[in-house]
């Protein structure tokens, strides 16, 4: 069976507002030893805001399994982390951007889409391809939310 | 050398603005590329290949087209939002690898390593993993100058750039380094010489840094300015003089705050000028406010077009003492309009403007004054208000009416710009964007 733990999440302050009648005073709330501390999403999907950089996916060449990555879609991408195969990254291929899943095939690496209808790219050498950065985390929106805007919402059958 | 355990390194963005416009679009490459200044008037950062080609520094566009045609030099304007957030990361990267650093200018960084090598090993193997981390997570090229002063590690930097079988860093911590690398440099490329005291160098035969760094204190003392040009000596001598001026958040605050600019196509209605200027004093107040500052002297200035057919003088200044230093725009902006009341001749076509706040104080703690309006802290919560309003809705997004000028609208001081590149990183509309 789906479990689902509902989390609380950080948000601007509340400034509470200053009440005049007066409040029975009665049983603690039991509730109050057991609070966490919010869920801050900021420090999860950008946890290094000086070398995690925001892009927005154009095209559908990693739109597949296991990555399923649509057009449209919010990339987070850190710089600073070493690009193992495996991971998606962001690599500049003769001067344009690309989302690439990497893989060692033998003793060579390679851009591979998760879109198989698209080709792999063999990378010969640095010159070459040279990686950007890898891809942390995929945000996508599944309703006409406040990303709409600015992300394609995944449209579902 | 003086027996100095402290190294100062200077870390230099190479061709910042171009850097910046590379990262985001790798096809640039290789190519030769400028950045032009506000209303895409003069070049104002040149790409290795663009400087190769002979293409000087602060030239308007229009000079060398027919050197663009030819060579398929890309043009680009300025992109100020993606240059700031970019020189932001790159700071707050070096702010993570040394225990103080001072934010020189929006690309290059003094950074104290004091200590440092006991944790680090050497300084050159130190600085080579700051310059390739700061390429890996910006795409930024640097070049880093490392000495036991700040005038030699600026040198070294220099020397660093010029040479590229250094790799981009050059540390010199012995006496023979150090001569190497002062007689490479000419005079004048040193750090505090002006082209006037150049001038003044060459004609007493003294062509080198290694030169300069000859002189006794008192010839220094005589022909470069007094103390100032006997602690540069002393610096090239390896006797540190100036320390670092650290910065806690990477912002230096600043000691004036100037906002000027070429206006879009000229102007010759008070209100549309007036527009300009009430725009520009807003922005520095803006500015004061976040450093936590009050400017005490305000000056206006107004110019008209250098190459046109009046006469000189074709700028005109007028300044006013404020009689209680504050960061309140609208009280800034109505001196500004008093001041531009001075200084506006009608029938006359002007070219550009600028505000400049100078006299600060600790905000709050200003003398307080027998005739001011009473009611400093209301100002302060509208200022406060105002500041966060426009940090939430876009800059701008509430101003004072003067700023609005005769058609409100597209303020007819604002820049061209045509061949900006998107704010890739700081704006949900343009951002960046991956196939």
């Amino acid at each position: 069976m789906c479990r689902v733990d509902i989390l609380q999440v950080a948000r601007e302050p509340v400034w509470l507002i200053e009440c005049e009648t007066a409040i029975p005073a009665g049983f603690p709330s039991p509730a109050e030893d057991e609070r966490g501390v919010p869920i801050d999403l900021n420090k999860i999907l950008l946890p290094h805001p000086t070398h995690t950089y925001l892009a927005r996916v154009n095209g559908t060449s990693m739109d597949g399994p296991p990555s399923n990555i649509p057009d449209g879609a919010l990339l987070a991408i850190d710089c600073a982390l070493k690009p193992q195969p495996g991971q998606v990254i962001v690599a500049a291929v003769e001067g344009e951007f690309t989302v690439k899943r990497l893989e060692k095939r033998g003793a060579t690496y390679w851009l591979v889409p998760d879109n198989p209808t698209f080709p792999a790219v063999e990378v010969r050498g640095k010159e070459h391809v040279q990686v950007w950065g890898v891809v942390t985390h995929v945000v996508t929106e599944l309703i006409n939310g406040k990303l709409h805007e600015h992300v394609r919402a995944r449209r579902l059958q | 050398m003086a027996n100095s355990t402290n190294m100062f390194a200077l870390v230099d963005c190479n061709n910042f603005y171009v850097s910046c416009e590379r990262a985001f679009q790798p096809s640039l490459e290789g190519k030769p590329v400028v950045v032009l200044s506000n209303n895409d008037g003069c070049i104002v950062s040149r790409s290795a290949e663009a400087k190769a080609l002979g293409i000087p520094m602060g030239e308007p566009l229009f000079k060398i087209r027919p050197l663009v045609e030819q060579h398929g030099v890309q043009a680009l304007s300025s992109n100020y939002a993606l240059y700031g957030d970019m020189s932001g990361r790159v700071m707050g990267y070096l702010a993570s690898m040394a225990p103080e650093l001072e934010v020189y200018s929006i690309d290059e960084a003094f950074l104290s390593l004091h200590g440092m090598a006991r944790w680090h090993g050497p300084l050159d193997t130190y600085a080579r993993q700051i310059r390739s981390e700061v390429r890996r997570r910006t795409h930024i090229p640097t070049c880093i100058g490392l000495a036991p002063t700040k005038t030699l590690a600026k040198l070294a930097n220099r020397v660093a750039k010029k040479d590229p079988s250094l790799g981009g860093v050059l540390l010199l911590d012995s006496n023979e380094r150090r001569q190497w690398a002062l007689e490479r440099v000419p005079v004048e490329d040193v750090w505090g010489i002006g082209r006037q005291y150049a001038t003044k160098l060459h004609s007493m035969g003294i062509t080198t840094a290694a030169g300069l760094a000859r002189c006794s204190e008192a010839i220094a003392r005589k022909h470069l300015g007094g103390v100032v040009g006997a602690r540069l000596v002393r610096e090239l001598q390896g006797y540190p003089c100036h320390q670092l001026n650290p910065s806690e958040d990477g912002s230096l605050a600043r000691q004036s705050i100037a906002c000027t600019r070429t206006f879009g196509r000229p102007l010759a209605q008070f209100e549309d000028v007036l527009g300009a200027v009430a725009a520009f004093a807003s922005r520095a107040a803006e500015k004061l406010r976040r450093q936590g500052s009050a400017a005490s002297l305000l000056t206006v200035f107004l110019s008209q077009n250098r190459f046109g057919n009046a006469p000189p003088p074709h700028t005109r200044s007028a300044q006013v003492t404020l009689p209680v230093s504050t960061s309140n725009t609208t009280e800034l902006v109505r001196f500004a309009r008093a001041l531009l009341g001075r200084l506006w001749q009608p029938g006359t076509v002007y070219t550009k403007a600028g505000v400049i706040l100078d006299g600060f104080e600790q905000g709050g703690q200003e003398q307080l004054s027998l005739f001011a309006p009473d009611g400093g802290e209301r100002v302060e919560r509208l200022m406060r208000k105002l500041d966060a309003l426009n940090a939430r809705y876009g800059i701008g997004s509430v101003q004072v009416a003067a700023v609005l000028g005769a058609h409100p609208g597209k303020a007819p001081w604002k820049g061209q710009q045509q061949r900006r590149t998107p704010a890739y990183t700081t704006c949900w509309d343009e951002l960046w964007q991956v196939g």
